[in-house]
């Protein structure tokens, strides 16, 4: 305990630590900032929008009315009736169209989430899978029913939802949906999610590997225990060396202290954006929900995903930040452990920090194996099951990715140990 | 008990012999110095007596016990270099461990730090150290335990005269006390001043020679008329050089009265006399044929 105490104290007094975690948080509170901004101007700009459009609909009805009145005027009483018709529907769009305005500026969302689920409902049981689209590509029925639940829920709960780049019709994108050319592009602007609280821009930041980022940077900051003391400017480690303790309990005291502050930077770094938060939208609710599919079974067209009949559920913030937060503990022990061991090898952190990124890149990429302990990196996509559909592996779950991440970790300290202990030219 | 028992160590290092077949055995308090070249491998071997480096084959054992046993440092110190220090810490962080560890009241690391005269910088932090200062810390750290044996790394690197007496004062207090010392160093007229039992490290093993048979005995004169005073002493016989302004005088088999009485003759004056005792010396040059 000593050990590991004097160890934490060294830590916590070295220069490049306060430096390192003093520039980590101003980063990402620039990037929440900056997030902050770009939702701001979405809002700005969707009620922009609106307002054209209203503008456009006083337009139509007055153009409608001076037909109605040369209609009148030339006796021609059937197009006279006509453009009364188009006036009281320009009308009814336009008050339509003030009451979504309204509604989005006073974040009345129940009555927006009403009207799309309103939208929605029409297309839900279309017989075709789905009749609406982007041009001439259709949204999968699976996207619409997703999107149709996901509002439920939102009503359910009186939560807020993501900021998109439409008012109404946020579609929940899904990977039932594959759009192609200026279609995917316009898609992907009007389904871009940007999280106006604390606990969904959160969820937003973990969508963009947030959190192998900053265990990376982590294990930079404080996974160099051993080897930033084995360089022959620097011989700390002898100074425990010469000390009435055993190799044992030198290793676990530096492997122990390191780890240790790795998880508390790591979830420093997760609480800022809630903290910043604080100050501008709040947090949000924790009921908000997490789309998780639930696969797609063989069929007749082999390994395709059938957008009618597979069926998702959803979990809430809670349950989706107390896996994360699990998953950050074992997460960290296992990038830890793996540079923990390169660094006995590799003084250099830099290189170690490269090489690390690069195993982690490779890994994630090479092979969509259960196995493949890489493949659990993006831990979104395996909460959410959308690697264990889009792959049709039921194995990739977040249990087992866990677990391997528990196995290895250990498998990689007691080599580590070994190393330190077996190999003492390192000093 | 002996306090310090070789047998038969050997190590290489990047296939390359530095110790061979070494055995020794140290079973008194006392200071034993460790002397050789440059790259000879005096703190390899003292890493392998201390277990720091793991020796290729042979034993070691300190104060009755194996090196391997880590608990033999409760009794056992090392003086290594200041490489060892972390610099964002204070002195007193660096003690307060080693007395946590020891399981040593606090109180000594006071005591301790006045005796090595580092009281005033004690709180600094080590970055901020100079070199002696560094030295000082380290040497507070080797003896806080009280150790029986002390293996001390060129401790008089770095250290000013005043630094350098000090330490010297404090190591044979120390082995008075009965602690044993083996220290290894380049400076051969400090060693000595502080013991005549060396040990040489020369084609890889450990020659283990009293230098008292080898002492030859300096007198430091300092006069009023120093040329004149050269001058007569040569003609009486007397071996004279002259260093930094004084004459060095070598007696062989005449006494320092002798010397006084023909200056006196003469009518020149001594403002000063320092005495020099080397042995080391004259034995490293005809070990290492230099």
């Amino acid at each position: 305990m000593r050990a590991f105490l004097f160890e934490c104290k060294k830590l916590l007094k070295k220069k490049t630590t306060f430096v390192s975690i003093s520039l980590s948080i101003l980063s990402v509170i620039g990037l929440y900032l900056f997030n902050y901004s770009v939702v701001e101007k979405i809002n700005k700009g969707n009620i922009a929008f609106y307002e054209i459009n209203l503008e456009r609909f006083n337009n139509f009805v007055n153009d409608s009315k001076e037909e109605k009145e040369n209609a009148i005027e030339a006796g021609n009483t059937a197009k006279a009736e006509e453009m009364d018709l188009m006036i009281k529907r320009y009308q009814e769009s336009s008050t339509n169209y003030e009451n979504l305005k309204k509604s989005y500026e006073k974040e009345s969302w129940k009555t927006l989430y009403e009207e799309d689920m309103k939208n929605l409902q029409i297309f839900i049981n279309d017989p075709n899978g789905s009749s609406i689209g982007i041009e001439e590509q259709l949204i999968s029925n699976f996207t619409i029913r997703a999107t149709y639940e996901e509002i439920k829920i939102l009503k359910e709960n009186n939560s807020k939802p993501f900021i998109q780049n439409t008012i109404h019709d946020n579609f929940l994108p899904t990977i039932y949906d594959n759009f192609t050319g200026s279609s995917l592009e316009q898609w992907e602007l009007i389904t871009k999610r940007y999280g106006r609280e604390g606990f969904s821009f959160l969820v937003q930041l973990i969508q963009m590997l947030y959190i192998p980022a900053v265990v990376l940077i982590g294990c930079f900051i404080f996974g160099n225990t051993i080897s930033s003391e084995s360089t022959k400017k620097r011989r700390g480690i002898n100074f425990y060396k010469v000390l009435p303790y055993s190799n044992l309990k030198i290793f676990v005291a530096k492997y122990l202290s390191g780890y240790v502050f790795l998880l508390l930077f790591s979830l420093l770094m997760l609480a800022i954006p809630l903290v910043c938060s604080l100050f501008t939208n709040g947090l949000g609710s924790l009921k908000n929900p997490i789309l998780v599919y639930e696969g797609s079974k063989p069929n007749i067209f082999g390994n395709t995903l059938n957008p009618i009949d597979d069926q998702f559920h959803f979990i809430d913030y809670q349950e989706y930040f107390w896996k994360i937060l699990l998953f950050v503990f074992l997460f960290s022990f296992f990038m830890y452990s793996i540079y923990f061991l390169l660094s006995l090898f590799i003084k250099n952190p830099n290189i170690t920090l490269i090489l690390l990124g690069a195993i982690t890149f490779i890994g994630l990429n090479i092979s969509s194996s259960e196995f493949n302990p890489f493949i659990y990196t993006d831990i979104h996509k395996i909460i959410t099951r959308e690697i264990a559909t889009l792959t049709f592996n039921p194995g990739v779950s977040y249990s087992t990715g866990l677990k391997l991440y528990l196995i290895i970790g250990l498998i990689l300290s007691f080599i580590g140990y070994f190393k330190f202990y077996f190999n003492k030219e390192i000093t | 008990m002996s306090i310090l028992t070789i047998k038969n160590l050997s190590k290489s290092y990047k296939k390359q012999k530095i110790l061979d077949d070494i055995s020794l055995t140290i079973d008194s308090p006392g200071i034993w110095a460790l002397v050789g070249p440059n790259g000879v491998g005096k703190t390899t071997f003292l890493n392998v007596l201390t277990n720091i480096l793991p020796a290729d084959s042979g034993s070691v054992e300190l104060v009755g016990k194996p090196n391997r046993d880590f608990r033999i440092f409760r009794e056992v110190s090392y003086l290594q270099d200041n490489t060892v220090l972390f610099e964002y810490l204070t002195g007193y962080d660096h003690l307060k461990y080693v007395c946590d560890v020891n399981k040593i009241n606090k109180a000594r690391i006071k005591e301790v730090a006045d005796y090595v005269g580092m009281t005033n910088y004690l709180k600094k932090v080590v970055g901020n150290y100079s070199l002696g200062m560094k030295q000082h810390l380290l040497l507070a750290m080797a003896i806080i335990n009280k150790p029986k044996l002390l293996f001390l790394d060129e401790p008089l690197n770095g250290l000013d005269p005043s630094s350098a007496i000090l330490m010297r004062k404090i190591l044979i207090e120390l082995a008075e006390n009965g602690t044993t010392i083996i220290l290894s160093s380049h400076n051969l007229s400090e060693i000595d001043r502080v013991t005549k039992q060396i040990l040489f490290l020369k084609d890889k093993k450990i020659i283990q020679i009293n230098t008292a048979n080898y002492e030859t005995v300096y007198y430091y004169l300092a006069l009023s008329h120093s040329e004149k005073g050269k001058l007569i002493l040569s003609e009486n016989g007397f071996l004279v050089n002259e260093e930094s302004g004084k004459l060095k005088i070598q007696l062989k088999d005449r006494s320092l009265s002798n010397v006084i009485s023909i200056l006196q003759n003469h009518q020149i004056n001594i403002y000063d006399i320092e005495k020099e005792i080397t042995g080391s010396e004259k034995l490293y040059e005809e070990l290492f044929e230099l």
